[in-house]
């Protein structure tokens, strides 16, 4: 899948700059990257324009990732949009609910940058399906 | 997650500067609740949800980074505050120490991941004490009687991974002072007799006994000093012949040890920004720096002065005392002064890391392929430096992409690889910086050049073209235009610049290259910009300083030395006829004449491809000199570059020989009506 834009939505700067250097260390620079430091302004950024893919943490402040999510969903036309979730929690009950609020994949941190890779471009193979 | 996948200097550094913000605001929300625990209410789950997310943050961030220690005591701090919002722990004075110890051994994880030396210990601490906390809530909540934190050295690991095999044991001994370990009545000695065939690793004092300064009673006071040992004995024969208690005794687990290696390995894969880092205004450093040159200068004029005295009664013991004194105080100045230039000192990477970008547009906008290498970017540059030579390298680097490095087509044509590759290079050479600007492409046809150069009259058939000359004339403005060498029009614009900048800065530069080779520039420059090493001359009844980089060789002279060659005054410097000039003449002090039977000096300066004599009244000696800018004072001066001031207050001016060399030139071409003015 080639990547255009990305909305990466974490309270940590530095979380934010990891996933950013990730990403356009496969994807180059052309691939533009939006912060938003909590589900509040991660809505902002997608109301500027919808993203290829949103990365989602679950905790954070004003607005969790899961309301997060769950907001996004509620628009039709969003409900294809990729959203993966990157996240300290790992239990079953905690991917569980990501993926009922409506998550598309879900990675543990701390997450190897390939494990992101593969997931983006598994997105892409099913989106080209 | 493997380390090297994140361990970016950057990267850590933005990490670490979150954290601490996390920290901060962990320890102002602690503060806050525990105020109102103190005050009986129960603080609100908000400011609880506000602390757990940022320990849980860091733990995250942790955890990317490979930073273990902290991930573990993150988590366990998080346990913590999960069991409070959830209301299972209650708000209590222990559980709030707790959280204190927490917070405070977080800060120092943080410092450990900075400095591998401190903090781990008190990491490891905390986090068995939260364990502790965590296991056994409610009964036990002061923390227990701290153990002896023991950080291990490097030796000592090692030898106690090696003892087993040599049936030796490890212990920690505590010797009290004042019962066991009396001034005097213990030493080392008797230590290693005791220990049979085993050694001390490591001795250090227990500074958490050690009591307040007001209340130690020199006869009663027990401090303690911990001896880390290996030994064969058993604990009653030591304890016998040390006369301590067994209990004080502790055999020491390998498993500890090897504890320890683990973690100095792990901050070992942080190494690199390790040291504590505050942020200085470069204006303080540079304060400093001007201090410390004047310190030197002071130096030299007391020098000078025991020099004196010395001369007057060698034998004298009040001054030999003084030659003594004076030489410790020389020798300490110049370890400060070392210090003092290693503080703006900075990796030249953060140079050379502003060019990737301009190479590559340079080659997109060119079709070229062009790879930037670099060699030596950890050398460090005194920061002002970096700053003043940038242009410079800018300006090289240009050339080399524009100039330099051929069309794929082109190279693959010459049998060369079709990615052309521009290299940085820095490195020390002495007392001198290197910075070097080398290509591997289609270089320059020096022969050329030489008969251009010869045609032009700029230099004499029967003068080769070393490295330098051929960097002079390639960079002297006018030079590349005036010529027809197709392959090296243009090289010399911005190049000019780069000279001029050179000279300023007291470096020179040569010019290697060879056709189809490549191109290598080189500048060489002092290693700060502040001190610079200067010859003391006197000439019309003042004192002048010129920069040692420039002077080629110093000759004693006569007026008659000195003849008129086709109006222009010349002597003879072994066969070669060398335009000589009176100092005074050209800063318009004197009217530049000298008297027959007059002797003095001529100084043979080299410049912008120029060798000029620049003869002066007398030489004062050669002196380390603190440059002071004089522009912001009077203005630019032509022939002068700053000043500085000597030990005894005298202002001195500073040469700027490239100026008074093109000075002279220009005024001998004008006179002559052509360019060539040489034999």
């Amino acid at each position: 899948m080639q990547l255009k834009d990305v909305i990466v939505i974490d309270d940590s700067k530095t979380m934010r700059t990891l996933i950013s250097f990730a990403l356009t260390g496969y994807y180059g620079s052309s691939c533009q990257i939006r912060h938003a430091g909590n589900g509040v302004e991660g809505l902002e950024r997608l109301a500027e324009s919808t993203p290829d893919l949103m990365v989602v943490d679950i905790n954070m402040p004003e607005m969790n990732g899961l309301e997060l999510i769950e907001n996004v969903r509620r628009d039709p036309s969003k409900r294809a949009l990729p959203i993966v979730v990157i996240t300290t929690e790992g239990s079953d009950e905690d991917i569980r609910r990501a993926m009922q609020a409506g998550a598309t994949e879900y990675l543990v941190k701390p997450f190897q940058p390939q494990k992101l890779y593969a997931i983006i471009d598994r997105l892409g193979d099913q989106a080209d399906a | 997650m493997t380390p090297s996948e994140y361990a970016d200097e950057d990267l850590i550094r933005e990490f670490l500067a979150e954290a601490e913000e996390h920290f901060a605001t962990l320890e102002t929300d602690l503060l806050e609740i525990e105020e109102l625990v103190r005050a009986g209410s129960t603080p609100p789950v908000e400011i609880v949800e506000a602390m757990f997310r940022a320990v849980h943050t860091v733990k995250g961030l942790a955890a990317m980074f490979d930073f273990n220690a902290m991930k573990d005591l993150a988590h366990s701090v998080e346990h913590i505050l999960d069991g409070l919002r959830k209301r299972t722990v209650p708000f209590d004075v222990p559980c709030l120490q707790t959280l204190f110890e927490g917070a405070d051994a977080l800060k120092a994880s943080l410092a450990a991941v900075r400095s591998p030396d401190h903090g781990a210990a008190e990491a490891r601490a905390a986090t068995a004490r939260i364990a502790s906390f965590l296991g056994s809530q409610a009964e036990q909540c002061e923390p227990s009687a701290r153990q002896p934190e023991h950080e291990l050295s490097e030796y000592a690991r090692t030898r106690i991974a090696e003892a087993v095999e040599e049936g030796l044991r490890p212990v920690r001994i505590n010797l009290r002072w004042g019962i066991e370990l009396r001034l005097g009545s213990l030493k080392l000695e008797s230590l290693n007799r005791a220990l049979g065939q085993g050694e001390v690793l490591d001795i250090r004092p227990l500074v958490d006994d050690v009591p307040q300064w007001d209340s130690i009673d020199p006869h009663a006071t027990d401090l303690t000093v911990e001896v880390l040992a290996l030994t064969d004995l058993p604990d009653d024969e030591i304890s016998n012949t040390l006369g301590v208690v067994t209990s004080s005794i502790v055999p020491l687990h390998s498993e500890e040890a090897a504890q320890d290696a683990d973690e100095a390995d792990a901050h070992e894969r942080g190494a690199g920004f390790s040291e504590h880092v505050i942020r200085v205004n470069i204006t303080r450093l540079d304060d400093l720096m001007d201090l410390t040159g004047e310190i030197v200068t002071a130096r030299t004029r007391l020098d000078e002065l025991v020099d004196t005295l010395r001369a007057r009664d060698k034998k004298d013991h009040l001054s030999q005392a003084l030659t003594q004194s004076a030489k410790d105080i020389g020798a300490l100045i110049d370890v400060l002064q070392d210090h003092v230039m290693g503080l703006r000192m900075v990796p030249v990477r953060q140079l050379f890391s502003k060019f990737p970008r301009t190479v590559r547009d340079l080659a997109r906008r060119s079709g070229k392929e062009i790879r930037l290498a670099y060699e030596g970017e950890e050398t460090e540059f005194d920061k002002r430096l970096i700053e003043q030579i940038e242009d410079s390298i800018l300006h090289m680097v240009r050339n080399a992409c524009d100039h330099g490095i051929e069309h794929p087509d082109e190279r693959e044509a010459a049998g060369k690889p079709r990615t052309g590759t521009v290299t940085l290079a820095a490195g020390h050479e002495g007392n001198h910086i290197i910075v070097e600007v080398r290509d591997d492409g289609r270089g320059l046809d020096v022969l050329a050049i030489w008969q251009k150069a010869v045609d032009a009259g700029m230099i004499s058939p029967d003068q080769e073209l070393d490295d330098g000359a051929l960097a002079d004339l390639i960079m002297t403005s006018g030079f590349s235009t005036a010529s027809e060498i197709t392959d090296v029009s243009g090289r010399g614009v911005g190049l000019d610049v780069v000279r001029k900048k050179t000279a300023e800065l007291g470096g020179s530069i040569r010019l290697w290259s060879e056709l189809g080779v490549g191109t290598t520039i080189f500048i060489r420059l002092p290693m700060t910009l502040a001190i610079l090493p200067s010859l003391l001359i006197v000439e019309a009844d003042r004192s002048f300083a010129i920069p040692i980089a420039s002077v080629s060789e110093v000759l004693r002279v006569h007026g008659r030395d000195i003849r008129r060659l086709r109006g222009t005054s010349v002597m003879d410097l072994r066969g070669e006829a060398l335009p000589v000039t009176r100092l005074g003449g050209v800063l318009g002090l004197t009217d530049g004449k000298w008297a027959r039977d007059r002797k003095g000096f001529v100084i043979v300066v080299v410049a912008a491809g120029h060798r000029l004599g620049l003869a002066v009244d007398a030489l004062e000696g050669q002196q380390q000199v603190v440059v002071k800018n004089l522009e912001a004072a009077v203005g630019r001066t032509a022939g002068i570059s700053g000043a500085t001031i000597l030990g005894d207050g005298t202002v001195v001016p500073i040469i700027d020989v490239d100026a008074v060399v093109t000075l002279v030139a220009e005024t001998v071409s004008a006179r002559a009506g052509t360019g060539g003015e040489r034999k």
